[in-house]
């Protein structure tokens, strides 16, 4: 993909807060938050997660800075997902844990797929920061030649 | 008296979305200045870390607070049951169900399966994300036990059971070993009482039941 195709027009401040929480609630309400996230469902919202990742790469061709907000959302949202489901275990048994007794849980018990799916589209979403940046710098660099001249 | 496990399972679930979008702010602002960009708001970065300590601070309290409530429940569930047993003995004895009228004895059986049904729809209601499950509420035809457990993860054994022997419908104790529901197994000598609460606890890896209240 050429950086000339992507646009890199920055939006503005309430558009990204509002891109990525209504990424994170329709990605939420997609993954089935009544039912447990494990078990014959995994697949299925696994499926989810990359199918909304893949539209967010779309969305990345036409407007780069909202895609990265909506793709905050959907990582946001994948972990959130996934503690709570943590939660919803832990609370289903007289044995109080903090955050580390969560995480020990998502790491060793049914949860490692989906914890996998969450660290590609977190590291994804650190990724797209930094090309974005180096883009964004690209073509400013070029309007700015562009314009002395 | 379960909802509110409920409720401090969706103030955490919030609080892991603000934390999550917090760190994700944080991340991209560190990364876009690590690019060597200037950020188009100055104040970001402080915001950014100020969401992330408030979204910790909450789930700190959320996990305070229901130890503190889990700390209280089994005597919570305890004495709600041991209420509603006292309740279902005195309805018997009000309805004059000491007697051999058949019929008689039908329409009593029939109002404390009614209240057992009543008492642990109010009193376990919303228990989804609370370690207590109601297992009996008199709706089975051959049991017409009230039964609630108690799951506890650390015993690694069977669950607490808790709740009412409705001896006044198995009066004749029609159980034998091989029709007996689980939570009779351990039963023992059940008190010679109309409703029995009795309260089931591992007791060096044992299941051993109690009858720690006197009802009737």
């Amino acid at each position: 993909m050429k950086p000339s195709t992507i646009n890199l027009t920055p939006i503005p401040l309430a558009a990204a807060v509002a891109g990525a929480v209504a990424a994170f609630g329709a990605v939420w309400a997609l993954s089935q938050p009544g039912e447990q996230l494990f078990g014959a469902s995994m697949f299925s919202v696994i499926a989810k997660w990359t199918f909304a990742l893949a539209i967010i790469l779309l969305v990345y061709r036409r407007r780069y800075f909202l895609a990265l907000s909506l793709h905050a959302g959907l990582a946001a949202c994948s972990w959130t997902r996934i503690f709570s489901e943590a939660d919803r275990w832990r609370s289903a048994y007289m044995e109080p844990t903090g955050l580390l007794g969560q995480l020990r849980w998502i790491v060793t018990e049914d949860m490692f797929l989906p914890l996998c799916v969450a660290i590609v589209i977190s590291l994804s979403f650190a990724g797209a920061v930094l090309g974005g940046a180096r883009l964004y710098r690209r073509a400013r660099g070029e309007a700015d030649h562009a314009g002395a001249l | 008296m379960l909802a509110r496990f409920e409720f401090f399972h969706l103030w955490l679930v919030v609080f892991y979305g603000l934390l999550f979008l917090a760190i994700h702010l944080f991340l991209a602002l560190g990364i876009w200045r690590a690019a060597g960009m200037r950020l188009p708001w100055a104040w970001a970065p402080r915001a950014a870390k100020g969401l992330v300590i408030l979204a910790l601070a909450g789930i700190g309290f959320g996990l305070w607070q229901r130890s503190g409530h889990l700390d209280t429940l089994q005597k919570d569930v305890e004495v709600s049951l041991a209420g509603i047993c006292q309740k279902a003995a005195k309805l018997v004895v009000d309805m004059g169900g000491d007697t051999d009228d058949e019929a008689r004895r039908a329409e009593v059986d029939k109002a404390v399966r009614s209240l057992f049904m009543r008492s642990a729809a109010d009193e376990f209601a919303g228990g989804r994300y609370s370690p207590v499950s109601v297992i009996e509420t008199g709706a089975e035809p051959k049991w017409a036990d009230l039964v609630v457990s108690l799951k506890i993860r650390r015993q690694g054994g069977d669950p607490e059971i808790m709740g009412c022997y409705n001896q006044y419908v198995h009066r004749y104790s029609g159980f034998s070993s091989w029709t007996r529901p689980y939570w009779r197994n351990d039963a023992g000598n059940i008190p010679m009482r109309d409703i029995v609460f009795f309260h089931q606890h591992l007791v060096n890896g044992r299941n051993t039941v109690d009858y720690p209240y006197e009802v009737n």
